[in-house]
């Protein structure tokens, strides 16, 4: 083997193993576990037994499943309601954040703190603030002599308690419409001044426009995670009352752990990966038409 | 030289490495790993015990572990560790598991240990054999019981002495005139409370509706004793009356606290706005702490053709694969002695089996005297269930619910709740 291609093994070789523990990564927590799943997707199984090969039967039982009707459902009212709101209140913020007053990174710091902060800790504390008979929730509304619901106890509140809680939840939006805000070139805001328009023209027409890049990102990752949400429903309702919160993973988890039933569990999950590829991709191909780049004429 | 010493080096490091994982090899003590739940009220009297076994058997010991988050984490973590291999040498849990787990062969068959001690056990005990029922699968036993408990009604005795009400209600009829009587919605006052109105699970079905058919002369639930297979009836006469009774408390009479309260429940017992309440001795010693002023009690249950409830206790089990079932035996017949149960019950607030221990005085508070007496009766009956019991009594109290929250009526919630009860029935037993 001449040197050169010696050289060229070495440095191959090498290159692979520095990145080998991600592939590994990759292998063993990703793609494994993603096949196995498929393939107890195809299967009945409860863990301490063996699988037991059925075919599709659990695709099937799942087309024919009022709860699993019901966690699609919740989980599309939990993310077609909270999604907007959490965009807008993000890009307020942000908005209001991309001013050059001094002590500005301390309010930024403030506003993305609960992005970092555990979701169990957070969902415990709304659970004592939505507490029907003690909680702040009720107090306040109390003061103005309003007798407050039962929230996370009442079916027809639980949900919404939860969506007002995540509304507030901006601190990752929040960062990248910040990121988004600094790439606006700054004489396009002095051309609206000069052409007579406001603060409102300069955000309509100038601000929006070149946030659509950071919009759309922002809704595809807001929409892969709230479709995942779990925490939440866990710790503050299990996912009642009466399944009024019984979300998607919730159920997931409810069929895997509490009834032991993983292949169910699996071809659950699948679905869930299918949907969201889908959703994903029609994302994608629909941004072109109001998505804005600044280049080659402001679109992709 | 230096290969030599490499070599020397590495035999040296094997030896280390396999000594530290294989500690009995060399030392004669046996290490029990032992599986349990416990809050931070309950756990200091287990350690207790756990330290007094390892002090009377010094070649054994225990390496406990609490798991947090409640039972059915316990239960949920269990069975992942049966499937992995690493479950624990003796594990302790609620009485209902026994059924799925020796369904599976996870649990060791105790029989031959049972019938070897059963002088040193509680065996002449009425309770004792009463939860032995609960013990058992197929005619073999597999765990032994210990801190009984189940609901009996409680009252805030500062309550009913205000409304001039003299003793507790007898019958299901006196039951409802002491509730509404003791009951102002408006003011956020109720005669009656259960504890648990919207949990997928069987603890739903027993409080809204199993322990109310028993009452009324049915049950909704009967095992074939030579198939071991079980028959739900929950459109029985005396089903539907019972769940009547219960939904028209809420809805009709308002005596009973709505069931979207549930959360602030103890809450309101402790402020004295819940007159009566379902009540279990975990209750009693958290109450006790939590509300030292609170003057309760409790009673028996209210007739209608009888008052029957159920009883039901924790048990300790053995794994199948332990490695010393007779120090894992020793264990638990040390952990639910009489002895025991007395260091155990100011922590634990569950009554002993052990008769005896009822004069201890954690018992004499009263809330535990109509316990006893519930216990006492021979209408209390033990628990039975079956494989797949969770998942057919959670899909049940799924559609209870709809009846308890107001969403349909008793008719259509029973309709829809047998229904589900066959096809969950269906999925484990097939046709």
């Amino acid at each position: 083997m001449s040197n050169i291609r010696r050289r060229y093994l070495r440095e191959t070789l090498t290159n692979y193993a520095f990145i080998a523990p991600a592939i590994a990564g990759v292998l063993i927590f990703h793609l494994i576990p993603m096949v196995t799943s498929l393939f107890l997707s195809l299967t009945r199984y409860d863990v301490v037994s063996s699988p037991k090969f059925i075919g599709l039967n659990n695709y099937k039982t799942m087309v024919a499943d009022p709860l699993w009707r019901k966690s699609i459902f919740n989980t599309c009212y939990y993310v077609g309601v909270t999604l907007p709101i959490r965009l807008i209140i993000a890009l307020i913020a942000a908005v209001l954040l991309d001013q050059k007053v001094r002590g500005i990174t301390i309010f930024r710091v403030i506003f993305y703190l609960p992005s970092i902060t555990a979701g169990v800790a957070i969902s415990l504390l709304w659970k004592l603030i939505f507490q029907p008979t003690y909680g702040l929730a009720n107090s306040l509304l109390a003061h103005f002599g309003i007798q407050g619901p039962a929230w996370l106890g009442d079916p027809k509140w639980a949900m919404p308690s939860i969506i007002i809680m995540m509304s507030l939840n901006i601190g990752q939006f929040m960062l990248i419409f910040l990121a988004g805000l600094q790439s606006v070139p700054t004489y396009l805001y002095e051309a609206v001044q000069l052409d007579g328009g406001n603060r409102w023209h300069q955000f309509k027409y100038v601000t929006i426009p070149f946030l659509t890049p950071v919009i759309f990102l922002n809704i595809v990752i807001g929409i892969i995670e709230m479709v995942q949400m779990f925490t939440q429903a866990y710790v503050m309702t299990g996912g009642g009352p009466m399944d009024a919160t019984l979300v998607y993973v919730m159920y997931i988890y409810q069929r895997a752990f509490q009834w032991l039933e993983m292949g169910y569990a699996s071809s659950l999950a699948w679905f869930l990966f299918i949907v969201l590829l889908v959703l994903t991709i029609m994302q994608f191909k629909l941004s072109g038409r109001w998505v804005y780049y600044e280049s080659a004429g402001g679109r992709r | 030289m230096l290969v030599k010493k490499s070599l020397l080096l590495a035999l040296v490091l094997v030896l280390g490495v396999g000594m530290y994982f294989t500690p009995n090899v060399l030392s004669a003590t046996k290490t029990l790993t032992v599986w349990l739940q416990a809050d931070a009220v309950r756990l200091p009297g287990y350690e207790l015990v756990i330290k007094r076994f390892e002090e009377a058997h010094p070649d054994i010991k225990i390496e406990l572990t609490n798991v947090p988050g409640g039972w059915s984490d316990l239960y949920r973590k269990l069975l992942a560790a049966f499937a992995a291999g690493t479950a624990p040498d003796v594990l302790y849990g609620k009485g209902y598991w026994i059924t799925e787990f020796a369904d599976k062969g996870l649990i060791l068959d105790l029989h031959k240990y049972f019938i070897r001690d059963q002088k040193e056990l509680n065996a002449s005990s009425f309770f004792f054999n009463h939860l032995m029922i609960g013990s058992s699968y197929k005619g073999h036993i597999y765990g032994l019981p210990r801190g009984e408990y189940w609901y009996t009604p409680g009252y805030n005795v500062d309550l009913f002495k205000q409304a001039g009400i003299v003793r507790p209600p007898n019958t299901w009829e006196e039951f409802r005139t002491v509730a509404n009587k003791l009951s102002n919605p408006d003011k956020k006052q109720w005669g009656f409370a259960l504890s648990t109105y919207s949990r997928v699970d069987p603890v739903c079905v027993e409080a809204v509706l199993d322990t109310w058919t028993r009452q009324a002369g049915g049950q909704i639930m009967s095992i074939d004793k030579k198939t071991g297979k079980p028959t739900y009836n929950l459109l029985s006469k005396e089903a539907k009356e019972a769940f009547k009774f219960v939904v028209d408390n809420i809805y009709v009479y308002k005596n009973t606290m709505p069931p979207e309260l549930e959360g602030s429940w103890e809450t309101l017992i402790y402020n004295g706005q819940i007159a009566m309440w379902w009540l279990h001795g975990g209750h009693i010693s958290r109450f006790r702490k939590g509300a030292p002023n609170l003057n309760f009690s409790s009673f028996i249950m209210p007739k209608k053709v009888n008052r029957a409830t159920y009883i039901a206790d924790n048990k300790f089990m053995i794994n199948t694969k332990t490695k010393y079932p007779e120090e894992a035996w020793s264990l638990i017949k040390w952990f639910t002695s009489k002895d025991m149960e007395a260091l155990v019950a100011p922590y634990e607030g569950h009554l002993s089996v052990w008769k005896e221990n009822w004069k201890l005085p954690v018992f004499q508070h009263p809330a535990y005297q109509g316990m006893i007496r519930q216990f006492s009766l021979p209408e209390t009956i033990p628990f039975q269930t079956h494989p797949g019991w969770e998942s057919v009594r959670g899909a049940i109290a799924r559609e209870l619910q709809k009846a308890i929250f107001g969403k349909a009526t008793v008719e259509e919630a029973l309709q829809s709740a047998q229904k589900v009860a066959e096809e969950e029935l269906q999925k484990i037993y097939g046709k």
